[in-house]
């Protein structure tokens, strides 16, 4: 199968670390993944900005850079997010387009979707605490949402969950927005850091050391809180904890 | 700053505050949850909730006048009124014609919506709330913030201070369960001495006619059968086909708002009491509007039950207030821009778009897709503001050009690494008590290229 | 146009694009296995007290020794065979006379295992207003019946031929004043409820 992985601009930018991680355990599953030279950005800000005209650009382009490929995949719930629903009113009379949007998952939905793996064999001794962005939650349903009756299984903390040595810390509220929101994060900067202070917090009293999920963009918002007060945790994502368990 | 922003900084500004809000509507939701997952069909009803309403409101001209025909036939007056005016003055022409001095009223947003009460006082009438909530909000001069707890951001020495001044309770008492029994007391004496009983309507049955009204404190319920004269007000959404759909409803309603199986009282009424003259208006104001977008349709399935505030993480920590809107939170996003875009447009961006709201609702409206609606919306009406709309065209013409993104994110990466990190974190853009990421020697892309030129496994 | 007018052109000028039916559904039962167990336990949860008794005897034997009885100056009630009281409601000409009734005894149809509610009719009433007025409420289950859930509820009513009802779960209360329950609003402050599992 060929797999291009789609990079998300925050990742290409300032977390290069996640996305050779993510290469790493694809790797490690027999995924030889590809990364389009030309790609760029799926047009999540614009679309949550309410600018259409501009995001149809870019899921032009985005279609026109992956359209060769089996599967897509993402470091990232909420872009695959994007693709898979904010593209939703484009193309819609284009069955390729339609097929592209299919085919395009966040990494650890792949994993546990298409190559039906549930367990990655690997030591991580450590506390761990998970945190499920809302994109990935809500929007792909990656794990089971605390609001809803439903069972449904768990396709990203269950693939760190069995790591040897690793604990889940059991937090409060299990998931809490962290206030990221993309461009909320700065035009309602207040509460954007307040609430991610609050995730943190959660982070802190369920013991965690190092704090996990699927979505980079959240772990830079909380990252930044937690350096900027000196707390004793740290961010990673579930690739660069996967990648490490099976080094 | 945006409207909304402004006042959520102010509100943030007292830390202690913020979480105790939080908290106390974190504890409702948890409520809820506890209670949804008590029953087993809790998805497939709320499936079933959302269809029964899209039914009713794609045949509203049928259900309405079969309701109007079945209630008129039971002794009902009812009345139409288009706009908030038209009730106030229907009301009131109702009020004048029994020479109604002294009116209890039950909780009823809609009666919020229109301004009933000041519009009723300046005409010399008394109307006192008796929702003991909607009572607290009444003697403070300030309107409910949220739309089943409304007094939710106000603490009970608060209330004991309110209470001292209006009811006479001690000085410095603020055990709820004094409060509260002081209110009843209070509000006996209304009930006995009202004229007139103006409720809500949480449904209104078009098969039989019948209207059904829930309370936990039993308000309603004096309300309606002490007072000869009834004055029922309801949104047309509110119309749903059979009786027996309110199984249905009833079994969503209170878990939702609050986490009980169901509340203390759940009161069908079809038709007056003997001696007693009973009135219904069906209103519009702006509903019909609403209607005709396809895309914000759903949300008249609305059934007021205020679990999506109580999710909103964004609507605890910033209180209802913050929205400037007569219903705040996920909902009164979505209604608010139907009223005034310009003046509501910050309130769609108040919003992380976690999804929470359309988790919790339990008739199935898709709240954060009507909140993104409206921020195409605003686009598309030319509201975003310049900053907004150039960051965007700039981005998207980066984007596009892939050679020159990565350069510029390349000198972006030298120019941020070498800037000291005091400096760095100042910079207001990102917030204080937040530092921007690290940023590496080298984009993802390079490191890569770099990695597939010095070969070995990787890449193959 | 009147408003009537004005509200029925907007609504027939509206356009659907698709059908939406009116749904066919059956939910299963809710996971109430033991109803009267599962009442029992529902109605104690929300402040309210049930009793099982085997006929009229068993219950009048259990009232007397009942504070809100025993406390009682003045009882109004429906069922004459239990209780007499010294408020005959089919005397009260004018509901606000009821206004210091401290017990009000009146019976109920049914109850509704999942939420404890029972469902009173009030067209059995002169003045259904004596079931919120009073200061403490007994509802008495003649039939013996408990349904499993408002489903099951809801089948059970002719609603064409009531002009009012109520399902009633517990005494009233209220948590407006920061989120602590308080039993005991405007409604009533307590309720028992009676469910007689025999023959009268």
């Amino acid at each position: 199968m060929k797999v291009g992985l789609f990079i998300p601009c925050y990742i290409e930018q300032c977390y290069p670390q996640v996305g050779l991680a993510m290469i790493d355990v694809l790797q490690s599953l027999g995924v030889e993944p590809v990364i389009p030279e030309k790609q760029t950005c799926c047009g999540q800000p614009m679309f949550n900005t309410g600018c259409v005209t501009e995001t149809e650009k870019l899921a032009i382009k985005f279609y026109g850079d992956f359209k060769d490929y089996d599967y897509i995949v993402a470091p990232s719930g909420s872009c695959v997010h994007m693709v898979r629903h904010g593209y939703n009113q484009f193309f819609r009379s284009n069955p390729d387009f339609i097929r592209m949007q299919a085919a395009t998952y966040e990494f650890c939905e792949f994993i546990h979707d298409v190559l039906n793996v549930r367990s990655i064999a690997g030591t991580f001794p450590h506390k761990v605490g998970f945190h499920k962005s809302c994109h990935g939650l809500r929007g792909l349903r990656l794990e089971p949402a605390s609001e809803r009756n439903l069972v449904e299984p768990s396709k990203a903390q269950s693939l760190v969950e069995q790591l040897i040595g690793i604990e889940i810390v059991t937090l409060e509220r299990s998931d809490e927005c962290c206030g990221f929101g993309g461009t909320f994060s700065v035009f309602e900067k207040e509460l954007s850091i307040f609430m991610g202070q609050d995730r943190l917090r959660d982070h802190q009293q369920a013991g965690a050391e190092i704090i996990t999920g699927y979505d980079t963009s959240c772990l830079m918002h909380m990252e930044g809180i937690l350096k900027s007060n000196n707390l004793d945790l740290k961010t990673m994502h579930v690739a660069e904890i996967l990648s490490e368990a099976i080094s | 700053m945006s409207s909304h922003a402004k006042e959520a900084a102010a509100f943030l500004a007292d830390e202690e505050r913020v979480h105790w809000h939080d908290q106390a509507l974190w504890f409702v939701r948890q409520k809820r949850d506890t209670a949804s997952k008590n029953v087993p069909a809790w998805e497939e009803l709320r499936e079933t909730a959302h269809q029964i309403k899209m039914h009713t409101l794609s045949r509203l001209p049928e259900y309405l006048e079969a309701f109007e025909t079945k209630a008129s036939e039971k002794g009902v007056h009812v009345h139409y009124a288009k706009t908030a005016q038209d009730h106030n003055e229907t009301i009131l022409k109702i009020l004048n014609s029994h020479n109604v001095k002294r009116v209890v009223k039950s909780k009823s947003m809609l009666t919020e919506e229109c301004g009933l009460n000041h519009f009723i006082e300046k005409k010399g009438i008394e109307i006192i709330d008796t929702d003991l909530g909607e009572r607290i909000v009444q003697l403070l001069e300030e309107p409910p913030s949220h739309i089943v707890l409304p007094a939710i951001h106000r603490k009970k020495e608060e209330v004991g201070e309110l209470f001292h001044k209006h009811l006479h309770t001690e000085k410095g008492a603020s055990d709820p369960t004094y409060l509260t029994q002081a209110a009843r007391k209070h509000l006996r004496e209304r009930f006995l001495a009202g004229e007139a009983g103006i409720t809500g309507v949480n449904f209104a049955v078009a098969e039989t006619g019948g209207i059904t009204i829930v309370t936990n404190e039993g308000n309603a319920d004096l309300g309606n059968s002490l007072p000869p004269l009834h004055i029922a007000s309801m949104g047309f959404d509110k119309i749903i086909p059979r009786a027996k759909d309110l199984a249905v409803f009833i079994s969503l309603l209170a878990r939702s708002a609050t986490g009980q199986p169901i509340t203390t009282y759940t009161s069908h009424l079809a038709g007056p009491r003997p001696g007693q003259e009973m009135h219904i208006i069906i209103v519009d104001n702006g509903r019909s509007e609403i209607l005709q977008k396809e895309k914000f349709r759903k949300t008249l399935c609305c059934i007021r039950c205020g679990a999506c505030l109580n999710t909103c993480p964004v609507y605890r920590r910033t209180g209802g207030y913050s929205y400037k809107f007569v219903i705040p939170g996920p909902l009164g996003t979505v209604l608010a821009p139907h009223k005034d875009l310009k003046k509501h447009k910050s309130l769609p961006y108040a919003c992380t778009l976690c999804e929470s709201c359309s988790d919790v609702c339990p008739v199935k409206v898709d709240l954060h897709q009507q909140i993104i609606e409206w921020r195409a919306e605003i686009d598309k009406q030319g509201q975003l503001g310049l900053i907004k709309k150039a960051a965007m065209w700039g981005t998207t013409y980066l984007f596009k050009h892939p050679k020159l993104y990565r350069t510029l994110g390349k000198l972006g990466r030298i120019f941020l690494r070498a800037m000291p990190a005091r400096l760095l974190n100042a910079i207001p853009i990102w917030g204080k008590n937040r530092d921007l990421p690290e940023m590496p020697a080298k984009s993802f892309s390079a490191l890569h290229k770099k990695k597939l030129k010095q070969g070995g496994n990787y890449g193959k | 146009m009147g408003s009537r007018e004005k509200i029925f052109a907007d609504l027939n000028s509206v356009k659907f694009d698709q059908r939406f039916d009116y749904p066919t559904y059956a939910h299963p039962n809710s996971s109430v296995i033991d109803p009267y167990n599962s009442f029992t336990t529902v109605l104690d949860s929300v402040g309210g007290e049930c009793h099982y008794v085997k006929n009229y005897d068993e219950l009048k034997a259990k009232l007397v020794n009942f504070e809100v009885y025993e406390t009682a100056k003045n009882i109004c009630s429906c069922l004459p065979e239990i209780e007499k009281g010294n408020i005959d409601l089919n005397l009260v000409e004018d509901v606000h006379e009821l206004h210091n009734v401290d017990l009000a005894i009146a019976s109920g149809d049914f109850g509704v295992a999942e939420n404890g509610a029972v469902w009173v009719n009030g067209d059995k009433l002169k003045h259904r207003g004596l079931l919120f007025l009073a200061e403490n409420l007994i509802l008495v289950i003649e039939s013996g019946n408990i349904v499993n859930d408002l489903n099951q509820a809801y089948d059970l009513i002719d609603f064409e031929n009531t002009r009012s009802g109520y399902f009633i779960s517990g005494p009233s209360k209220t948590a407006d004043i920061e989120q602590c329950l308080v039993i005991g609003a405007h409604g009533a402050r307590s309720l028992i409820v009676f469910v007689i599992q025999g023959d009268k």
